[in-house]
């Protein structure tokens, strides 16, 4: 049986079903807040090398992890391609081979030792009175980790342990 | 009283006595009644030397009788408000190009003057954005196909008029299919006309100039861009023109899934519909240029003329005859004739009984296998006639390979079967080919009588159901057959063996393998066992 390339790839994937609609006309690129700032990233591009099967380019780069999800392209995209939603479909094949940035270890640190992503600074809670704002009430660890464990979130912890 | 006038896109004025379109022939003058407010001052009449003018006319209703129709209701221009980025109709300096065309046109309001209608002045940057809804899943799918050549001869226009004039063109593609206008895609380049391949995302305004600046990728050069603009060309995708659907149904003609009248074959039969009589042509049945419009008019005026000069209208015999002592007020055939030509006779009483159009029935039967109470039969079709058939065909089987009836529809199906013989391709001897107009017309006893008269199987084998000669008999009988299978698992006879095959008349390889895999499932399945009789 042939292989399958890494564009059918995202295409059998959730959130990847459309990448084929494509015509690279560029409506998401002049949309996305991200691309104004910096040339490193593109969303039509990453579609094209998506599409152009260029796997290791898309999962060792970094572009696909600098998309802040706004969904602007999504939302004017002529050829309704879920572009932002193609970026997770990527993101979750990078996960799943190990390939993800540092900073993200920090975030599920984060979300399982303090149930949130942003730890609250001491000087935000003392600022909470003064704006007339109820004490932060604590957050139910126990029960998130049980749900990490129960998606297999905890496994991709483990990865962190493993030389990159 | 003066009001902006439509015609030149509100560019100038006009008065409640008006000509709509100036070249228009003959040049006559119309009232609009909607801006005419001193109905009593009556100046226009007394002015008028011919004694024209008679402010009381009402509109009236005609009723012409004609043998022959030809509609020709065109095509529009899309609301390029719909999509809001553009700001089209919020930016008075944002445009389309049928607007535009008014500004190029010397004898035009501005008599030929390329203006920002929001202050007069004229526009020294103009960008033209290509695809307005156009190549859009979420309004118009389709290329409409003359945009880009529009948007290149305005262009093209205006700078050889304005040397000085900077303008940018926005594309996701530049279509030139048609002969020479790839050679206008060329002049404008040597002309100096910037091309950016990139849809622009948005088109934002500086309150304080009002200048305008159109957000794009240039994906050639993957860089974004910010093009600034005095005037923004929006190149609307072309829609069915309002009305279209109304009329069509009033017609009882087909439109297609982008809302444009549906010709009854576009490759061997253009311009004629499913109706014969009624011809259409040029943009009522997709966006076309000039020279391809004409030749569709002249496609549809010849077609017209000789149906009309027959005298006479010929028809095959094969239509639907209706016993109406047995039609019992059900309403179930004028509904699904594909044609519209079953209606209902009041028998007074609260009665009512169907009665068939001979001139409007096609002769598909497709009503014979609706009615419940068997008060329709197809002239040289009748179900004596079709069961007769079936038992001759039936009668004789001299192979050792199990029996099996293919009733074919007499377009698709039947052509299949044919084509499957002229590249001499083998199927079982034991096939037996039954023709029937179409399998819209079968009925489920249909098939249990196929049993019984010997078959060990039935295949039922139509056009697609999306490409149905009669356009909906083959997704009926794909229902029956399900029905079918259904009652022979209650009778217990294994419902593998009736089967229905949906071929385009080309596959005669399809057949050939459906009958070769019907046969063996059968030897498989061994002989029907069938309790006949009480
Ligand atoms: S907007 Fe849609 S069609 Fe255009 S380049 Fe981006 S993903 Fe492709
Ligand atoms: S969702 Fe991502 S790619 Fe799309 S516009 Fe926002 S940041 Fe850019």
């Amino acid at each position: 049986m042939r292989a399958e390339s890494f564009s059918e790839t995202i295409r059998e994937r959730l959130g990847g079903e459309t990448i084929t609609f494509c015509y690279q006309c560029g409506t998401c690129a002049s949309s996305c807040p991200v691309a104004k700032r910096t040339t490193d990233f593109n969303p039509r591009e990453i579609i094209k090398l998506c599409l152009l099967d260029e796997k290791d380019e898309i999962l060792d780069g970094k572009s696909i992890w600098l998309c802040c999800s706004c969904y602007n392209c999504q939302e004017r995209c002529p050829q309704k391609v879920e572009i932002a939603d193609v970026i997770y479909a990527v993101r979750n094949i990078a996960i799943e081979k190990g390939k993800v940035p540092n900073i993200y270890f920090e975030f599920f640190n984060a979300i399982s030792n303090d149930g949130r992503i942003v730890k609250v600074s001491q000087f935000a809670e003392n600022k909470r009175p003064q704006l007339g704002l109820p004490p932060l009430q604590p957050t139910g660890v126990d029960a998130l980790k049980k749900i990490l464990s129960t998606t297999g979130f905890d496994k991709f912890h483990l990865k962190k342990e493993e030389p990159q | 009283m003066e009001v902006p006038d439509e015609y030149n896109a509100k560019l100038s004025m006009r008065k409640a006595v008006y000509m709509n379109n100036p070249p228009v022939h003959p040049p006559v003058y119309a009232i609009d009644e909607s801006v005419c407010k001193f109905h009593d001052c009556e100046e226009c009449v007394k002015a008028c030397p011919t004694q024209a003018i008679e402010l009381d006319q009402k509109p009236e209703e005609v009723t012409i009788n004609v043998g022959s129709i030809v509609v020709a209701t065109g095509f529009e221009e899309f609301d390029s408000s719909t999509i809001k980025e553009y700001h089209y109709n919020d930016y008075p300096d944002v445009i389309t190009n049928l607007e535009l065309a008014r500004m190029v046109d010397g004898f035009g309001p501005t008599g030929g003057v390329i203006v920002r209608p929001s202050n007069r002045q004229p526009a020294k940057k103009i960008v033209f954005i290509q695809c307005v809804g156009s190549r859009d899943r979420r309004w118009k799918p389709y290329c409409s196909s003359i945009c880009c050549m529009i948007s290149l001869k305005h262009a093209t226009l205006i700078k050889s008029a304005y040397p000085e004039a900077d303008i940018s063109v926005c594309y996701i593609d530049i279509r030139t299919t048609g002969r020479e206008h790839e050679y206008y895609y060329e002049q404008a380049r040597e002309m100096g006309i910037k091309f950016v391949k990139g849809r622009p995302t948005e088109i934002s305004r500086d309150p304080k100039t009002g200048k305008l600046v159109v957000d794009t990728e240039d994906a050639l050069l993957h860089r974004l861009l910010e093009l600034e603009a005095d005037l923004v060309v929006l190149a609307p995708a072309m829609v069915p023109s309002e009305g279209t659907k109304e009329l069509a149904e009033i017609l009882g003609i087909d439109i297609d899934q982008d809302g444009f009248y549906k010709e009854y074959n576009a490759k061997l039969r253009p311009t004629e519909t499913k109706l014969r009589g009624i011809y259409i042509c040029g943009g009522t049945i997709f966006p076309k240029d000039a020279p391809t419009t004409s030749l569709q008019a002249h496609s549809a005026a010849v077609k017209a003329a000789k149906f009309l000069n027959k005298g006479k209208i010929i028809k095959d015999q094969r239509t639907a005859v209706i016993n109406q002592d047995y039609c019992g007020d059900c309403e179930f055939c004028p509904v699904t004739c594909p044609y519209h030509a079953i209606t209902l006779e009041d028998k007074g009483e609260d009665h009512f009984a169907a009665k068939v159009s001979d001139l409007l029935c096609e002769g598909c039967g497709v009503c014979v296998g609706t009615c419940p109470q068997n008060a329709i039969e197809l002239r040289h079709s009748k179900p004596e006639q079709m069961t007769a058939q079936m038992n001759g065909i039936l009668s004789l089987n001299e192979s050792a390979e199990p029996l099996i009836l293919a009733i074919c529809c007499s377009e698709c199906g039947h052509t299949a079967v044919d084509s499957s013989g002229m590249a001499m391709m083998e199927y079982p001897a034991s096939v037996r080919v039954m023709k029937v107009p179409c399998t819209g017309i079968l009925q489920i006893h249909q098939f249990l009588e196929a049993f019984k008269a010997g078959a060990q199987g039935v295949m039922v084998v139509g056009c697609k159901s999306d490409g149905c000669h009669y356009e909906v008999g083959s997704q009926k009988a794909e229902k029956k057959v399900d029905l079918a299978k259904t009652l022979l698992n209650e009778y217990g006879i294994e419902s593998e063996r009736l089967e229905m095959f949906q071929f385009v008349f080309i596959e005669g390889d399809k057949f050939a393998e459906a009958a070769q895999m019907m046969s063996e499932r059968l030897k498989k399945l061994g002989n029907l066992k069938l309790m006949i009789g009480p």
